[in-house]
């Protein structure tokens, strides 16, 4: 019976062995760079190695279980980098760059969440923050899941040392987020030093902005000429958010039609 | 490389019996209101069609805009009036050229088509292609006809195995002192026969996806033709779809439709084009009248902007500029047209890409129907090239058509600092 059950240990440590394991990190400073942390107010679980698509710069943390909470980590996203990987060259992603202006950081924000499979996201109540000693941008979001579950987020980010930090939670707008909120917004708001000064970002990205790459040879462009057709129409365009980003679908599929899959199911992949 | 040649030509020998045995005929037209009967295998797809389409409506990418969805059922059913009363229309928010059929009457059709066509005319021809489907059948014929492959393949394959087995088993009785060497050799060959039957085997399938294919362009081209739409539509479609690849950034999709190849689910789009354009004949090269451009833009204006921000997060900005210069053609929503071309340029960060941007955006001001965002991004780019004076006034115009921006804060720091020279 002994021999039996030590067989049976020993094979399950053997299959085991082939998944990857979820860690407890414990309530505490995690560390986001050299002068910026957050403080975890609980115990998450680690869940970074079931999420490949992300680079090594972004940590996945959970308390429930990916699909009813997230928080990412952006610890130091070198310029040129995205926070998810690229898996096929025709299939870029949202790259950030070091000298992104604050909407810009805040779309590709929109754009990485919804690279990492959220739709029709939104971003919302832009201000200012602050991370350690940086100055930061604070949003909030909203989105869907692809089956159409309501989903919240906020979010915490800073450029320090030419390189992204920050943190992204995420949660069904129903249940989860409110009740995970207090402790979020507890570990966000408690990283400022001092108080967060709406001018103080924009004073940060200028500096970004006059180190950056665009040379100061480059002259005005002249105006492009008018369209010669003046007719044109009113559209009403929201205002609301800095950056709506709405899922593209999967690029269409090699295979098409109403094909079985391998677990015996009927799929459409529509074409035309 | 005459193995080869052999090779390829055993495997389309097979192929050709495959289609044979495999292939179900092409079906005749569906009846109007069919439903199958409950026992029958096409009630089982219908359930699965029917899960799905449960899935597409709750759905995050369902556009839910009833109108929209309104008219472009209307385009369905003038074209296809008998099947008007059991057809469903979707339209998702996607940005890619393309549209479905579900056996079960379920049709999706994506917003990357509708941004794309021209004309109602270009729509119904994808919308017969697509009725096509579902009036003849396909996807429940194919799902048939790989069944019927897989079966006799699998036949083929045993035939070979025991072919092999009694070859192997009669050389081994000779004791001949070659008769290992021999033995091996009918194992390696039998082995490439049972390979070169599964290949034939697939190609053969992708051979019948083909061939519905080209009988849904034909007969949706019959369809929308009689029901008054222009014969040029359907080439043009097609044409357009060839161009846009053409421009594309990658070297992937501008290669994807210059080879035919016995493994594609369709017709290379230049042999659809030629047969698209014999059937229009002389009307081929017909271009749309401005006025039935804008009476289709009309129906899409609502979702323009949308659609084309959904199109940049593709990234495929060659593609997406190749898209708004038709876009442009006739001369309307040039204000919100414009704003994405500078997008495309601003995210695309190419040389020059910034001084293109700021030409497009000072295009898109000119019109009465620029996004705000217009003057925002305006004054960015124009202070990203040293142009303080334009910049500020860009900011401030940002500031007076939305006072209540979410961003106001960091606009105001932006022209605090260009007024006291803080940038460069």
């Amino acid at each position: 019976m002994k021999r039996a059950r030590a067989l049976i240990a020993t094979l399950a440590m053997l299959g085991l062995a082939g998944c990857v394991s979820i860690n407890r990190v414990p309530a505490g400073p995690v560390a986001l760079s050299k002068g910026q942390s957050i403080t975890l107010q609980s115990d998450w679980a680690e869940v970074t190695p079931v999420m490949p698509q992300r680079q090594n710069a972004v940590r996945v943390l959970s308390i429930d279980g990916p699909a009813l909470n997230r928080l990412y980590l952006i610890q130091g996203l070198p310029s040129g980098q995205g926070m998810v990987k690229r898996i096929a060259k025709e299939k870029p992603v949202p790259v950030f760059r070091a000298d992104l202006s604050p909407t810009e950081l805040v779309e590709f924000i929109a754009d990485s969440v919804t690279a990492v499979g959220f739709q029709r996201v939104e971003t919302s109540n832009l201000r200012p923050g602050r991370f350690g000693g940086a100055d930061a941008l604070r949003f909030d979001l909203n989105g869907v899941t692809a089956t159409g579950l309501d989903v919240s987020g906020t979010a915490q980010v800073a450029i320090v040392d030419q390189k992204l930090v920050g943190a992204i939670f995420l949660a069904p707008s129903e249940h989860y987020f409110p009740a995970m909120m207090p402790e979020i917004e507890t570990m966000l708001s408690g990283q400022a030093t001092q108080a967060a000064q709406p001018a103080a970002y924009q004073a940060s990205y200028e500096e970004r902005v006059a180190k950056s790459a665009i040379p100061p040879s480059h002259a005005l462009a002249p105006p492009a000429p008018m369209a010669d057709v003046a007719n044109s129409s009113t559209i009403p365009l929201p205002t609301k958010s800095v950056a709506a980003a709405r899922q593209p679908a999967p690029a269409p599929s090699q295979r098409c039609g109403f094909v079985e899959q391998a677990n015996g199911t009927l799929k459409l992949v529509p074409c035309i | 490389m005459s193995w080869l040649r052999q090779s390829a030509a055993i495997a389309a020998s097979i192929a050709l019996l495959l289609n044979a045995t495999g292939a179900a005929a092409q079906p005749a037209f569906r009846p109007a209101n069919l439903k199958p009967n409950i026992s029958s295998a096409e009630a089982g797809i219908w359930g699965a069609s029917d899960k799905a389409e449960a899935a597409i409506r709750s759905s995050a990418d369902l556009n839910r805009d009833v109108q929209l969805t309104a008219y472009v059922k209307g385009v369905l059913c003038r074209i296809a009036p008998e099947y008007c009363s059991e057809i469903r229309v979707y339209v998702l928010d996607r940005p890619f050229l393309n549209a479905g059929a579900w056996p079960n009457g379920a049709v999706e059709v994506n917003s990357g088509l509708l941004l794309r066509a021209r004309t109602e005319d270009e729509l119904s021809f994808v919308l017969g292609h697509e009725v096509t489907h579902f009036a003849r059948n396909h996807s429940l014929r194919q799902h048939e006809n790989e069944k019927a492959t897989r079966n006799a393949m699998l036949a083929l394959q045993i035939g070979v195995t025991l072919g092999a087995a009694a070859a192997m088993y009669s050389a081994a009785s000779t004791g001949s002192p070659y008769a290992s060497s021999t033995i091996d050799s009918i194992s390696r060959s039998a082995q490439s026969l049972n390979n070169l039957i599964y290949l034939a085997g697939v190609a053969s399938l992708f051979a019948y996806s083909r061939e519905s294919e080209s009988e849904a362009d034909e007969f949706g081209f019959k369809r929308y033709h009689a029901a008054g739409y222009q014969a040029a539509a359907a080439p043009s479609i097609w044409h357009y779809v060839e161009d846009e690849n053409a421009a594309s950034d990658f070297d992937a999709v501008r290669r994807s439709q210059a080879r035919a190849s016995i493994y594609m689910t369709h017709p290379i789009t230049g042999q659809r084009i030629a047969a698209l354009s014999a059937m229009a004949g002389t009307d081929a090269k017909k271009d749309p009248s401005r006025e039935e451009q804008l009476r289709y833009r009309a129906a899409i204006r609502p979702h323009l902007a949308a659609w084309l921000k959904d199109d940049l997060r593709r990234r495929d900005f060659g593609q997406t500029l190749f898209l708004l210069d038709r876009l442009s053609e006739p001369g309307e929503d040039l204000g919100v047209i414009n704003f994405y071309r500078g997008e495309a340029f601003r995210l695309r960060r190419k040389d020059g890409d910034v001084e293109k941007a700021v030409a497009a955006y000072r295009v898109s001001v000119s019109y009465a129907d620029a996004p705000p965002a217009s003057y925002r991004e305006l004054g960015e780019a124009l202070r990203k090239i040293g142009d303080k004076p334009s910049a500020q006034e860009a900011f401030r115009t940002y500031l007076q058509k939305v006072p209540d921006a979410q961003d106001r804060w960091l606009i105001e720091a932006s022209l605090k600092s260009l007024e006291t020279g803080g940038l460069k």
